[in-house]
């Protein structure tokens, strides 16, 4: 027997026709508690209402299960559908400026999974050194050579043992190239830098420092929310 | 269930019955969720609807599976070719 899986309209048509039922066994059961009451019906009928309702009841159960996993397969067939258009999209018949779209799209995932675990780490220096006022107090320690110049003094953080987090974190995301290219996109977010500095960036390691902890405080800012960097 | 005529209809628990059976529980199973005696569930195993009924969703459930397997098929399929697409590009 050749047979389709069962349309979501269909099912839910069901459904309904079920739950009509139901509140009907439900009217007949409560006619029958009436009856026994007053002596006008016989238990028996009582326990065969009772049994009308607890098997539509079961019916409505195992249909809702049904109609569960039917839409279930239906988003992912329609969610596959679209990515799979996505996809074949971008290696047939996508422009330059969509396949270079995707390529920072690509960089920018790559890019976060690596800054992910070392701006937690980072994240939990600056909880341990804003907990110490101790260590407050003892001084700063300056992150990276550049950091304190005016134009970035507004991004630094000072956390003893950053730059060494730095230079871990490039180290981990290997290509200096790629690198840049993300946080190209970082800048192009701000108003005031898309408008002074549109053109793609090629920093100098200060000013890559600099970028990569102007990237950390948005992270640090979003982790109470969301502790994902999302550029 | 006295009457030995063919059924004209399910009703209800025939129909539960029948997806029960269909979802691949044993008909002791069955005959235990719902509480039918022996003789009543044997005479609707081997009426031709009842039985029709339980190949129609026995039916249903392996298109189900297919969908599922062809969904995940075609998942994987995705993935390689956006995976070969994103080594491309990072």
């Amino acid at each position: 027997m050749s047979a389709t899986v069962p349309s979501l309209g269909a099912l839910r048509a069901r459904r309904t026709a079920l739950e009509g039922e139901l509140q009907d066994a439900e009217s007949i059961l409560a006619a029958a508690r009436e009856g026994l009451v007053d002596g006008s019906l016989s238990a028996a009928k009582v326990v065969s209402a009772q049994s009308l309702v607890h098997t539509l009841q079961g019916a409505l159960e195992t249909l809702g299960e049904k109609i569960t996993h039917v839409a279930e397969l239906e988003a992912a067939e329609r969610a596959l559908a679209q990515r799979r258009a996505a996809v074949k999209h971008l290696a047939t018949t996508a422009t330059d400026a969509e396949r270079e779209q995707a390529r920072l799209v690509a960089l920018t995932a790559k890019a976060c999974a690596a800054l992910d675990p070392l701006f937690e780490q980072m994240a939990a220096a600056v909880d341990a050194w804003a907990a110490s006022r101790e260590t407050w107090r003892a001084g700063a320690v300056s992150l990276a050579p550049g950091l304190h110049q005016p134009h970035y003094e507004h991004n630094t953080w000072a956390v003893p043992g950053a730059a060494q987090v730095v230079d871990e974190l490039l180290a981990e995301l290997g290509a200096r190239a790629d690198l840049s290219a993300v946080l190209t996109r970082v800048h192009a977010l701000t108003p005031q830098t898309r408008r002074d500095n549109p053109r793609p960036l090629d920093l100098p390691d200060h000013e890559l420092a600099a970028a990569v902890f102007a990237l950390f405080r948005r992270y640090y800012h979003a982790r109470s929310g969301q502790n994902r960097l999302e550029l | 269930m006295s009457t030995t005529a063919p059924l004209t209809a399910l009703n209800p628990l025939m129909l539960e019955a029948a997806e029960l059976l269909a979802s691949g529980r044993t008909a002791g199973e069955v005959k235990d969720q719902l509480a039918l005696s022996v003789a009543t569930f044997e005479f609707w195993r081997q009426d031709p609807l009842f039985h029709s009924e339980v190949g129609r969703l026995r039916a249903e459930r392996k298109a189900e599976t297919n969908k599922t397997a062809e969904t995940a098929a075609e998942t994987a399929e995705t993935d390689a070719l956006e995976g070969a697409l994103k080594e491309q590009f990072a």
